[in-house]
């Protein structure tokens, strides 16, 4: 007996969560109540606190209150009996302990209480105070333990019924001892217990049931477990599927390795959204990459934190990687670097986004670089600015084309300028040319009629002192004929002389020459030549004006020439003036345009002019306006091939008033 | 006074005869015509003129030619002579201080009195 003492007491002090046990006995014998009661309160090992109902009924309305711990119930009562007596009230309160008390009689009938439920049964008259109250205190321990027990497999089954995940045990050769309802259902199986006893073989492919088997195997061996692998799983109907999968060692109380447990949450969803998101990313991040632009974020202390190869390259990297946490000024001109911080930080304060901004900087070479940039705010889910995103575009090759062509379009303009000039000049040359043919044709001319006056003249002249022999002759024979034939030969003789003038006139044209140059003033030379011509002057009543320059330079000259140039400018102007005109003589000095200073006289009549389609015919060879007779058309000819020879120009215009007027210039 | 001999070559036959004529009828001439230049000398070495009267454009030999042949002329090296030609104008004259190789000259046509009184200031030099 003391032993079980011994052993009820340990249980006892370990396991009674209350020292005090309150007792309902149900006992319609009023005798054997006050027994039980009797025992129960000599029982020195636990205090008791007895309640006594007669009835059922009663009893049912006791333990409604919770205020019982174990019920000792006789099974025969004035409103109950039998087995039914106790099926009541365990249905009423199934979780408290019944210890049924039967008379000797009935043990068969304890038995069957007890298989329904009882925790114990006592004979009546049997139980002495000791066995009674080591009765109560383990129908109270036992029923505890057992709801304990019961709790802790409908926590286990819950678990394991319910939950989605593979949770499983394994023998030593990984077939499965217990599994989740959701693995069971996974492997095509009804419930748990079909499947247990296989292994994985029976349930996956090869491929995956392989290198599962071998990681069991290996936390066999070792006792390390496998904590939160990622396994792709091809299920036996080619099913494929993603798991994150714990395998622990199992190990029996002696801590012995009897097989392995562990849980595989299917992560296929995630593992897909996971692909979905890192395609995603790899897409986003090529493509960005791919951009020639430069793309990147920024924290607000505005460091990257993400940037395509484009920046990388811009600042001379190799990879995004090595832009990271860095800012601008640690690779940007500072001057660059001061602009794009100023920008950001107002971006960053609020302002408004900065959308194709250009801006414009030097490199070392110095030469001028274009960025276009549109920078935004970052904001988080709630609207707060967490930093910048930015694209910069390099738009230098597009600036410089287009300073190129700005240039280009200069230089067009120009070279069309000077194109515009260069045809002015080929055109004013092209003019100087054609003056120049014209006077060249003319020398020609002039030369050709030397040359042919000169072969003339021999032949004419012969003839012609021929003629004049024979009138003079004629003339002294016939002295008394009378005042006709006189006339006759007189009129003979002249037409002799005219003649012979123009042969020598024809001689002083071809005949250039040397000239004779000497410094001279061309005022003398002029007032030589009108005595040379006093007499035509004094004929026709001619009054002569002269304004002479009195300081005017000596001009080189061949003296004699330039007489005969003014005789025959004067001549010419004699001839055209009627009586009592007035010839006007002036010089003056003056400076060309490239310094050379030149003596400028001329010659103006009052006669009726030249006409118009004449005045560019007047310096030919032959052309008069004088009747025939009057004169050879050499005159001005003549007087245009000495200033020629005098490198001089002379021009004949209209005066507005009326005349006409030469202009002759010479140079010092 | 005896008259002055002078010799006209010239080739224009029909100028010699009406100079012959004019200088005939002023009375101190006497005048000898050669109308060949060729044949100037040889008639001159025959004439022994005071004065030649020379044209010097002539077909086969002309008066320059005549001029040298005369100057080697031993009979004739003094004699006198007066061009006569139709190759330059007046203004030729001057410019040429009216001397052709330091002999004068008189430009054709010419009225007889010019040409006698030209003849004159030479012969009485």
């Amino acid at each position: 007996m003391s032993s079980t003492k011994q052993e009820t007491q340990g249980t006892g002090a370990k396991s009674a969560v209350r020292s005090l046990i309150r007792v309902l006995l149900v006992e319609d014998n009023l005798a054997d109540a006050r027994l039980t009661e009797a025992f129960l309160a000599a029982s020195g090992l636990s205090q008791f606190e007895t309640h006594v109902v007669p009835t059922l009924t009663e009893a049912l309305k006791a333990i409604a209150g919770d205020q019982v711990d174990v019920v000792l119930l006789d099974l025969g009562l004035p409103d109950s009996f039998g087995l039914a007596t106790f099926e009541k009230l365990h249905a009423a309160a199934p979780e408290l302990p019944v210890i049924v008390l039967t008379g000797q009689t009935d043990a068969e009938l304890a038995i069957k209480a007890v298989q329904g439920g009882a925790q114990d049964y006592l004979t009546k008259g049997e139980a002495d105070a000791d066995l009674l109250s080591r009765t109560i205190r383990y129908a109270v321990e036992r029923q505890r333990i057992e709801l304990a027990l019961e709790w802790e497999r409908k926590l286990f089954r819950t678990l394991m019924d319910n939950i989605p995940d593979a949770i499983y045990f394994k023998d030593l050769q990984s077939r499965f001892l217990q599994l989740s309802c959701a693995q069971a259902k996974m492997f095509g199986f009804k419930g748990p217990e079909e499947a247990i006893g296989k292994t994985d073989f029976d349930v996956f492919t090869e491929e995956h049931a392989r290198p599962a088997f071998e990681d069991e195997q290996e936390v066999i061996r070792t006792g390390k477990p496998l904590v939160g692998k990622i396994e792709r799983e091809t299920l036996a109907d080619g099913r494929l599927q993603w798991a994150l999968t714990t395998k622990m060692p199992f190990r029996d109380k002696q801590g012995r390795i009897i097989g392995t447990f562990g849980i595989s949450k299917n992560v296929t969803e995630i593992k897909l959204m996971e692909e979905t998101l890192e395609s995603e990313r790899n897409l986003l991040r090529a493509l960005i990459d791919a951009l020639p632009d430069h793309i990147y974020v920024k924290d607000k202390k505005r460091r990257f934190v993400l940037c395509n190869n484009a920046v990388a390259r811009f600042f001379g990297l190799a990879s995004p990687q090595e832009v990271m946490g860095k800012s601008d000024s640690d690779f940007l001109p500072r001057e660059l670097a001061r602009q794009f911080e100023e920008e950001e930080r107002m971006l960053l304060r609020g302002d408004a986004p900065s959308v194709n901004r250009e801006t414009g900087f030097g490199d070392r070479d110095g030469r001028t670089h274009w960025v276009i940039t549109t920078k935004v705010p970052l904001r988080d889910g709630r609207g707060g600015i967490t930093g910048l995103v930015g694209i910069n575009r390099d738009i230098s090759e597009r600036k410089w084309a287009e300073e190129q062509l700005h240039q280009l379009n200069l230089d067009l303009a120009r070279n069309q300028k000077e194109l515009l000039q260069t045809y002015e000049n080929l055109k004013q040359a092209n003019e100087e040319l054609k003056a120049a043919q014209m006077r060249l044709i003319q020398a020609e001319k002039l030369e050709s009629i030397g040359r042919l006056a000169a072969g003339v003249a021999h032949e004419v002249k012969n003839p012609l002192a021929t003629l004049l022999m024979g009138l003079d002759y004629l003339a002294e024979n016939f002295k008394d004929a009378g005042e006709d034939v006189a006339m006759t030969m007189a009129e003979m003789q002249e037409a002799i002389k005219r003649a012979d003038g123009i042969i020598h006139g024809l001689l002083d044209v071809a005949g250039s020459g040397q000239l004779e140059m000497a410094e001279a003033s061309l005022n003398g030379v002029i007032e030589q030549s009108l005595l040379l011509i006093y007499h035509e002057l004094h004929q026709k009543r001619i009054r002569v004006v002269k304004r002479l320059a009195p300081d005017l330079p000596r001009v080189r000259i061949d003296r004699r020439r330039i007489e005969q140039v003014f005789i025959n400018i004067f001549s010419n102007a004699i001839t055209a003036m009627s009586l009592d005109g007035e010839l006007r003589i002036t010089t003056v000095v003056g400076t060309e345009a490239d310094g050379r200073r030149k003596v400028v006289t001329t010659v103006e009549d009052n006669g009726p002019g030249v006409p118009a389609d004449v005045l560019s015919k007047v310096f030919d060879p032959f052309f008069s306006t004088k009747p025939t007779g009057m004169g050879q058309g050499l005159g001005l000819a003549v007087a245009r091939n000495i200033l020629d020879m005098h490198s001089g120009k002379i021009e004949m215009n209209n005066r507005p008033e009326g005349g006409a007027c030469v202009t002759l210039t010479l140079y010092t | 006074m005896a008259k002055r001999r002078i010799l006209v070559v010239d080739d224009e036959v029909g100028f010699t005869h009406l100079l012959k004529l004019n200088l005939d009828k002023d009375g101190r001439y006497e005048v000898r015509i050669e109308n060949q230049g060729a044949k100037a000398v040889e008639t001159a070495r025959e004439f022994l003129p005071d004065l030649i009267l020379l044209d010097i454009i002539m077909p086969e030999k002309d008066g320059g030619e005549v001029l040298a042949e005369l100057q080697q002329e031993p009979s004739l090296k003094n004699v006198r002579v007066l061009f006569l030609t139709a190759t330059v104008s007046i203004k030729g004259v001057e410019e040429r201080n009216g001397t052709i190789r330091g002999m004068p000259f008189v430009a054709k046509p010419v009225e007889p009195k010019k040409l006698i009184k030209r003849i004159e200031e030479i012969l009485n030099t």
